[in-house]
């Protein structure tokens, strides 16, 4: 019988690739922001862009060593959060854009922040979870 | 809910990862369901009558708030 929440995720070593992915990506951005560079600025920005994003989706929906019902019900809190989080991400901007300046909206960017807001949460919530029964 | 987790699992003198192990969760799964932080699926809680040799009733009890 099935008894999972979720019952599709990536094997757990893909959490270290998209790590790697995550950190080479922020490191360009980096590199971007302090020197010049070769690329086009705006096909550099989109590159760096999906490449931070396809990082960050592989560490949100890799297994943990463990992966139980208590792990999948942490991980759905963690989502509707970031869901929510991400709601108030566009309010925000809808607003400043029809008040202040126009903001030139991108997809990817939303995407990389609801999926930042879930896998801070969700390991957040993971790590006081493990100290607080790993303690006793 | 009450549960007798801990009570079923001295009487069969495992550890919490032993536990843990059989029923395939984290041992910390194990801790959360005795402190009754958590509460295990159905799938779960059969798991462990069928591992300790008794109901799903003999572990678990509604309180009277539940």
């Amino acid at each position: 019988m099935k008894n999972k929440i979720i019952t599709w995720l990536f094997p757990n070593y893909f959490k270290k690739i998209g790590l790697l992915i995550s950190i080479v990506a922020a490191v360009l951005f980096i590199n971007y922001v302090f020197n010049n560079t070769t690329l086009e600025t705006s096909d550099y920005n989109v590159f760096n862009r999906v490449l931070m994003a396809i990082g960050l989706l592989m560490i949100a929906i890799s297994k943990e060593k463990i992966e139980d019902e208590r792990i999948q019900i942490l991980r759905l809190q963690s989502f509707f959060v970031s869901l929510v989080g991400c709601f108030i991400y566009c309010i925000v901007m809808e607003t400043y854009s029809l008040f202040v300046q126009l903001v030139h909206a991108s997809v990817t960017i939303l995407i990389i922040f609801q999926l930042l807001v879930y896998i801070l949460l969700f390991n957040y919530k993971l790590y006081k979870l493990n100290e607080k029964y790993s303690k006793s | 809910m009450r549960n007798t987790v801990k009570v079923e699992r001295a009487k069969k003198d495992m550890t919490q990862a032993q536990l843990a192990e059989k029923i395939g969760v984290s041992r910390q799964t194990i801790h959360a369901i005795e402190t009754q932080d958590y509460f295990p699926s159905v799938v779960l809680a059969l798991k462990m009558a069928k591992l300790f040799g008794v109901t799903v009733n003999d572990i678990f009890e509604l309180e009277k708030a539940d």
